[in-house]
């Protein structure tokens, strides 16, 4: 019979490695001879185990010993070459050598629940600080990661009347263009979106920057192919395209002939002139750019297009010497149009700062002063393992007692304890960036996904800034850790216990303070845990509820159109093109829309794969809204809040199977304008009726402007009918008042629902493009989406917080049971001797544990008791919490863990106190 | 000149390679040292020692012939140097003279 004798492979490597060359062979040899006689006797698995197990005890142990003979040679060369430099080192031993750094190691290993508890504890700690470092530092970065990137400025102007809001048009960009000396490169740009409809591929709808040629020169890179943009092409309003490198792998297929090609981009034929590098991403996160051009009607309302400017501070140039230019010519334009241009406030901001909206220094303060408030979670978690450590330190008194005597330093000792602090909290560092490095690669693809891109310069990774960091708070750790302990321990009381050594060992007498330490440290975990354990539950059930309908075979969209106007603005969405046109002209835009979407809504009915369309206008008035009950006191208001109003289709109720509790349904004759019909689901009717019927009631909306008396008051509504609650955004349904969506008063945007017959509907979703394009290119279907899979990835982001709050918590639970622990068993031991000379004189060993137990109980009692004051007072702070909800379970279960953990660090020492030889027990004393 | 004097393990070691016969190498050393005290002890810090012994210049190895049971690897066989004799002379005396007269002393203690 043959047998495989080979040792596992990556243990085998892992070993070689490990081991200094010149032994390397024949140890190799050695082991690999008895992995053969193990495997011999037939067990495999057990000889594999023993393999990795001896690969593991050779690497630690040679690791070490290669530490030790470094510092050897080290020394040795030190006392060769120089004496009076070794003088020196003498007097500076209290420096942390090669010997304190293998100790510590040693005591790493040798004090395992230890090391286990606080490397936890501090990992998550420095996780947590590592994170939100690297999204503050992205936040409020001002490099760009192009040539000259830091000196990129946004220019804007600042609406004095409205603070927070900023605006720049066709108008600022022309002026600013011809009159700014210290910006150069001033360029435009304005994102749209356009459905990209190429040969034998799905339409799709893409972000399509319309910038100016300058845009090019401003972010200073060549094309790949082709050329990129230039005046001319602006000022004769070109249909031509650049492409970006990733939409020319993806979309087509690297083709080096791609320059000439025609694509269609909404209503428009465009031609490729050029396709930029791979990483190209100006000005946010962009893959099409065409020309910014403006027809003669459009310069004649310069003054109310939107545009995003930018340029770069031309040498010499700051900030605030470009704030000062575009200040006078602010005032100047002031004079020349004062129906655009006054109280306004021009502001140069670096562009990153800009993309974020950070305008003033108080924001990067408040950013700051956040990360160091998180920061603090360190130092708590720090000052728990502190006491661990300190606990530890009190048993090896005797040990420092010695060292002490023979002639070491105290800032010798103390240097040795913050070694061995060091190496935990290095080991914490090293655990706590793989951490941050797996959540922030998570946070990175849900900020993706909740914002529908990030600028190109934002990347959540482990910087070497960000290791640096890590590091920096290892130290502080170990500062805390180590130090503070370390002093304590080396104190005035060193001599007192070498006096003791002869007598038993030593002894840190630590009386009131201790009992004080264990008291706190009960009470401080009764307090917050329960907290924890309540939000943790509460984000659990949320992102692992049922959605209550069957969401896979739903498609979610939003569908739009070209110029008509949409809600999504800014950088990141694309812009309300809707001032670009005139009023006369916008309103056959929408006129088209609606005309647009009702046949797109009946063709997809039509469709055999489809089981039910429904329309579904959130959020379509924007103003706020308040609702008064005619029969009940004036006094009843709900608080606006829009979102819970919703206008939907005569077929959205039948569309999800939600039946209708009291009343009926929504009928076509109520979906015209000036209809009164309203629906309500169950949540909204018990919040405002209470037990009687809501059939019948009335109310209505009032319209009010930034919070002052009502006005507009709309017409009066009679709810005629009730559903079953249902909500597909919220898992916890909230009150709801439903109204028919009337066809010749929608808005775009519009959000479309589609069932489909099939259990997955994303094999519908390019038909549904097809459908959209085919009825008019410029019909736009944004964020279309299975209702499945929103669901997953807005659950995905609440199971990323979850998990961090339990890993969190149970880190805090551990420490605070390991820190009681600690604690209960050192007072107990401390009492040994006493328990033994009691025993030896006779005492009953059932009342001796009583008395100690009585002890230990009363500390931890009083310690529930301060927790539990704790937590009511932090929930009536709070508002809301464990109490508040009525979640008492969190609360009995923290107490009842502490209690536990309490008593059984007492049990041990308590039964080999019993077990003590009287002898043993009088000698000692 | 001064010298060290022999630790626990390495006079475990050194007479466990007085022991044995033949080729004297890891392997057996191990095995016997965990055969006479009864102890498992860390294959690893054997290895260590024996590294250690021969900088001090106390035992000597050299590289024999490979076999195919070891992958082709060859065994690094020892033996105790003059010097690591007289050490361990001078270590066996002075734990004799630490334990003349201990004997009843430890009688009455029991």
């Amino acid at each position: 019979m043959t047998i495989r004798s080979e040792p596992p492979t990556l243990a085998r490597r892992l070993l070689l490695s490990a081991l200094p060359r010149d032994t390397r062979d024949d140890i190799d040899g050695d082991l690999r001879e008895l992995y053969v006689r193990r495997c011999a006797n037939g067990n495999v698995t057990s000889a594999r185990a023993w393999y990795w197990r001896e690969t593991l005890s050779f690497s630690a142990r040679f690791l070490v010993e290669r530490l030790r003979t470094r510092g050897l040679k080290r020394r040795r060369v030190r006392d060769d070459v120089s004496p009076a430099r070794s003088a020196s080192h003498s007097r500076r031993g209290a420096m942390p050598s090669a010997i304190d750094a293998r100790l510590a190691l040693r005591m790493l290993v040798k004090y395992p629940g230890l090391s286990f508890v606080s490397i936890a504890g501090l990992s998550i700690a420095i996780a947590i600080g590592v994170i939100v470092f690297s999204v503050v530092a992205a936040v409020v970065d001002t490099r760009l990661p192009l040539p000259d990137g830091h000196r990129l400025v946004a220019m804007s102007n600042a609406v004095l009347a409205e603070p927070g809001q900023n605006q720049s048009t066709l108008r600022d960009y022309t002026s600013w263009r011809s009159a700014l000396t210290s910006v150069r490169d001033v360029s435009a740009f304005t994102i749209v979106g356009r459905t990209l409809v190429i040969p034998n591929a799905s339409p799709e709808l893409v972000r399509v920057v319309r910038m100016s040629a300058s845009g090019f020169q401003l972010a200073r890179s060549a094309p790949l192919l082709g050329r990129t943009v230039h005046d001319d092409d602006e000022r004769g309003d070109a249909r031509v395209v650049v492409i970006g490198y990733d939409e020319w792998q993806r979309r087509f297929a690297a083709n080096p002939d791609v320059i000439g090609k025609r694509v269609r981009l909404g209503s428009e034929q465009y031609t490729i002139i050029g396709v930029m590098p791979n990483g190209f991403r100006f000005p946010v996160n962009d893959g099409y750019w065409i020309p910014l051009s403006f027809g003669p009607q459009e310069r004649a309302r310069d003054g109310v297009i939107p545009l995003t400017i930018a340029g770069r501070l031309a040498g010499g140039a700051t900030t605030e010497s470009a704030s000062a230019q575009l200040a006078a010519i602010g005032i100047r334009m002031a004079a020349a149009y004062p129906d655009t241009h006054t109280g306004l406030r021009p502001l140069v901001r670096p562009y990153t700062r800009a993309f974020f909206d950070i305008d003033n220094a108080g924001s990067i303060y408040e950013a700051h002063l956040f990360q160091l408030f998180i920061g603090l979670v360190l130092v708590v978690v720090a000052t728990n393992v502190s006491i661990l450590v300190y606990a530890r330190t009190a048993t090896r008194a005797g040990e420092i007692a010695v060292r002490t005597a023979l002639g070491a330093s105290r800032a010798r000792v103390v240097m040795q304890l913050f070694a061995e602090s060091l190496a935990m909290c290095a080991t914490a560092a090293i655990v706590g960036l793989v951490l941050a490095g797996v959540v922030l690669t998570q946070v990175q693809r849900a900020a993706q996904h909740e914002l529908g891109t990030l600028p190109f310069w934002i990347q959540l990774r482990l910087s070497p800034v960000v290791i640096g960091y890590a590091l920096l708070l290892a130290l502080v750790g170990a500062a805390i850790t180590g130090i503070v302990p370390a002093l304590k321990a080396t104190g005035r009381r060193v001599q007192a216990n070498l006096q003791q050594l002869s007598g038993n060992g030593t002894r840190m007498q630590l009386g009131r303070a201790w009992t004080t330490l264990i008291v706190a440290q009960v009470a401080v975990a009764v307090t917050v845990l329960p907290f924890a354990l309540h939000f943790a539950e509460e984000v659990v059930a949320s992102s692992t509820g049922n959605v209550g309908y069957p969401a896979d075979a739903f498609l979610e969209a939003s569908v739009a159109m070209e110029s008509a106007g949409a809600e999504r603005c800014g950088w990141i969405g694309f812009c309300d093109r809707s001032t670009d046109t005139s009023a006369a002209e916008q309103s056959a835009l929408v006129a088209r829309f609606r005309d647009r979407a009702a046949e797109f809504v009946r063709r997809t009915e039509s469709d055999p794969a489809v089981a039910g369309v429904a329309v579904h206008a959130r959020n379509s008035e924007r103003v706020e809204i308040e609702r008064v009950a005619s029969s009940l006191p004036d006094s009843l208001r709900i608080s606006s809040d829009i979102g819970r109003i919703g206008y939907v289709g005569t077929s959205f109720f039948a569309m999800y199977d939600l039946p209708l509790v009291a009343g009926r349904g929504f009928t076509s004759s109520d979906a015209h304008t000036g209809a009164t019909a309203v629906v309500v689901n169950q949540v909204f009717a018990r919040n405002q009726f209470g037990s009687e019927p809501a059939l019948g009631r009335r109310l209505r909306f009032v319209h009010r402007q930034r919070g002052v008396a009502p006005l507009d008051a709309g017409p009066w509504l009679e709810i005629v009918g009730v559903v079953r609650d249902f909500d597909s955004d919220a898992y916890e349904p909230q009150g709801r008042i439903y109204r028919p969506a009337v066809a010749a008063e929608l808005l775009p945007p519009l959000d479309i629902v589609v069932r489909t017959h099939t259990s997955s509907a994303a094999a519908f979703a390019p038909h549904l493009r097809e459908l959209a394009a085919a009825v008019d290119p410029a019909l736009q279907l944004d964020g279309l989406t299975v209702a499945a899979e929103r669901h997953r990835q807005s659950r995905q982001l609440s199971r990323w917080v979850g998990f961090g709050v339990i890993a969190a918590m149970v880190s805090a639970l551990l420490l605070s049971a390991a820190g009681i622990y600690a604690m209960m068993s050192f007072t107990v031991t401390k009492r040994r001797r006493e328990i033994g000379i009691r025993s030896a004189l006779g005492a009953d060993p059932a009342r001796v544990l009583r008395s100690v137990f009585a002890r230990a109980s009363a500390q931890i009692v009083a310690g529930i008791a301060v927790g539990i004051l704790g937590t009511v007072a932090l929930d009536r702070v709070a508002g809301r919490g464990p109490v508040h909800d009525g979640n008492v379970l969190a609360l009995v279960f923290v107490g009842a863990m502490m209690a536990t953990v309490g008593m059984l660090a007492a049990v041990g020492p308590a039964r080999r106190g019993l077990a003590i030889q009287p002898t043993e027990a009088l000698r000692e004393e | 000149m001064s010298h060290q004097g022999l630790g626990d393990f390495e006079q475990m070691v050194l007479l466990a390679i007085l022991h044995l016969r033949g080729e004297v190498y890891g392997v057996p050393i191990v095995d016997e040292i965990e055969r006479r005290t009864g102890r498992t002890v860390s294959r690893a810090a054997v290895y260590i020692t024996l590294r250690r012994l021969e900088e001090k210049g106390l035992v000597s190895s050299w590289m024999s012939d490979s076999t195919p049971e070891r992958g082709g690897k060859p065994r690094r066989c020892v033996r105790v140097e003059p010097h690591g004799l007289m050490l361990l002379r001078e270590s066996r005396e002075a734990v004799n003279k630490m334990w003349r007269g201990i004997g009843p002393k430890l009688e009455e203690i029991r």
